[in-house]
């Protein structure tokens, strides 16, 4: 099955993306009988075999109407073969980009529903970093030989290369010989004909790339009205948060080993007045750090303002109103959660917390 | 599912600034899980715009999550191919934020890039 699955995948990418007919690259037969090769595979020395005749007929020529006529000859015949060659070759981007591109996405999507029907993380993860590493060479591919830019884009920039250079010729085909030379036109053809190449779309796109980010960026999405920027935590204030957090977990394991040292029946059993002794015994050590923890921080006139902040939460409030014995462990923890929240922005009250912590719990 | 909550960081910030400022939003206080992060503009009362990354976080419902929940974060530039290959390199052993490949537009250095967040538990 597997096989199949693989001589069908590469069938398609062969089909897909095959070689396209490439464009006409030759001058109809007799137009030019006495120039130089104009039917090789090259379109360049075709043109070039081609007007080298016609340089030399303008040259020989003996009145400027003469010479004015066989410079414009020129220049209508290379342009039809030039707008030939280009309308096959526009036509070849696009065909075989979209047709890979269909290919690509067919990948890309099958793998992130593939990510989303796999059980177990280890086969996710391994589909998660397999698409990566694929959207990774495709955007090297989209980078290297498009420089990122869909294919319209490059055909609209190159038809305006085009368009404005064909502009300038129309212009001067008016003009006499002694103005426009046969060479002048020369120059000018070979300016139409990079024109209409990709790299000379390229080169005037990155012209315009300052416009391009402005238009990026208005399509990021915008807020008003008055809005809190949070400053980015500093080296001290993040280590010292580290640290508390360390604090926490260490203490949180001490719950956690405590109750499985003293482990209860599953609800809905009821447990036993031994085993109820047993977990309070067990929880005693961590549950004394705790009280003694919350303790030290009421009675800490530097996190007196905090502290009153977390009163005032209704949440913690009703943790308060408890009867002590009726705290329990998880509830400190919330309690000790909730503080680090309101002094989290403040290193040298984190400290102080961090201080309490690390003396009760070293 | 918790409480949603957001924080709003500069986002004339580094990648590590960016970083280190979201591994604090989750430690500090009751227990958080990063859903994303996404450069959005700030237009001012003055007139003027700044450009800000708007980080979500979803609070977790125990005390005890804490033991379990991704604190350490990474955030890879995958603009370029090496990029890429680098998230491709760190996600060992991570979990990318977003689910498998996801990936979020936000400002760096004030510029606008792509990037995967790839976290795990310390």
């Amino acid at each position: 099955m597997r096989g199949i699955l693989l001589s069908v995948l590469v069938f398609m990418v062969a089909f897909m993306t095959g070689c396209p007919q490439g464009p006409s690259k030759n001058f109809p037969g007799g137009i030019n009988p006495g120039s130089g090769p104009t039917t090789t595979k090259s379109l360049v020395t075709n043109i070039n075999g081609y007007l080298k005749q016609k340089q030399l007929d303008f040259d020989a020529a003996a009145t400027p109407a003469e010479k004015q006529r066989i410079r414009n000859d020129a220049i209508d015949d290379v342009l039809a073969v030039i707008d030939d060659n280009y309308t096959v070759y526009i036509s070849n981007i696009e065909a075989r980009r979209s047709s890979t591109d269909f290919l690509l996405d067919v990948i890309e999507l099958g793998t992130g529903a593939a990510t989303g029907i796999a059980k177990g993380e280890r086969p996710n993860q391994i589909l998660g970093i397999a698409l990566t590493a694929f959207r990774g060479g495709r955007k090297s591919s989209e980078l290297n030989f498009y420089k990122q830019q869909t294919t319209p884009i490059l055909i609209s920039k190159m038809d305006d290369n085009r368009d404005t250079v064909l502009g300038d010729i129309l212009e001067k085909k008016p003009s006499p010989a002694s103005d426009y030379s046969m060479k002048g036109a020369i120059r000018d053809l070979v300016k139409y004909y990079n024109a209409g190449t990709l790299v000379r779309a390229f080169t005037e796109l990155a012209k315009s790339t300052a416009v391009q980010a402005q238009a990026s960026q208005a399509r990021v999405r915008h807020l008003s009205g008055p809005l809190k920027i949070s400053a980015i935590p500093s080296l001290a204030l993040d280590e010292v948060l580290v640290k508390i957090d360390q604090q926490k977990q260490n203490l949180i394991q001490q719950v956690m080993s405590a109750e499985a040292a003293s482990p209860l029946p599953a609800a809905p059993a009821v447990p036993t007045a031994p085993q109820l002794t047993a977990r309070t015994a067990a929880l005693q050590p961590v549950r004394a750090k705790l009280i003694s923890i919350w303790g030290k921080v009421e009675s800490n006139t530097k996190l007196a303002v905090a502290l009153a902040a977390v009163k005032a939460t209704p949440a913690d409030a009703a943790i308060l109103a408890k009867a002590p014995a009726a705290i329990t462990e998880d509830d400190y923890l919330n309690l000790l959660d909730d503080l680090s929240e309101k002094i989290k922005t403040d290193v040298d009250l984190s400290r102080e917390l961090l201080s309490i912590l690390m003396t009760v719990n070293p | 599912m918790g409480e949603q909550t957001k924080e709003h960081y500069p986002g004339s910030a580094t990648l590590e600034e960016t970083a280190r400022a979201c591994r604090d939003e989750v430690i500090a206080g009751r227990p958080k899980k990063l859903i994303s992060v996404e450069g959005i503009v700030h237009d001012k009362e003055d007139g003027t715009e700044e450009n800000v990354n708007e980080a979500t976080f979803e609070t977790l419902g125990s005390p005890r999550d804490r033991l379990t929940m991704l604190n350490d974060f990474v955030i890879v530039d995958v603009s370029t191919p090496a990029g890429a290959a680098n998230a491709a390199a760190a996600s060992a052993g991570r979990t990318n934020i977003g689910g498998p490949a996801a990936q979020f537009n936000i400002w760096v250095n004030d510029k606008q890039t792509p990037v995967q967040i790839l976290g795990k538990h310390t």
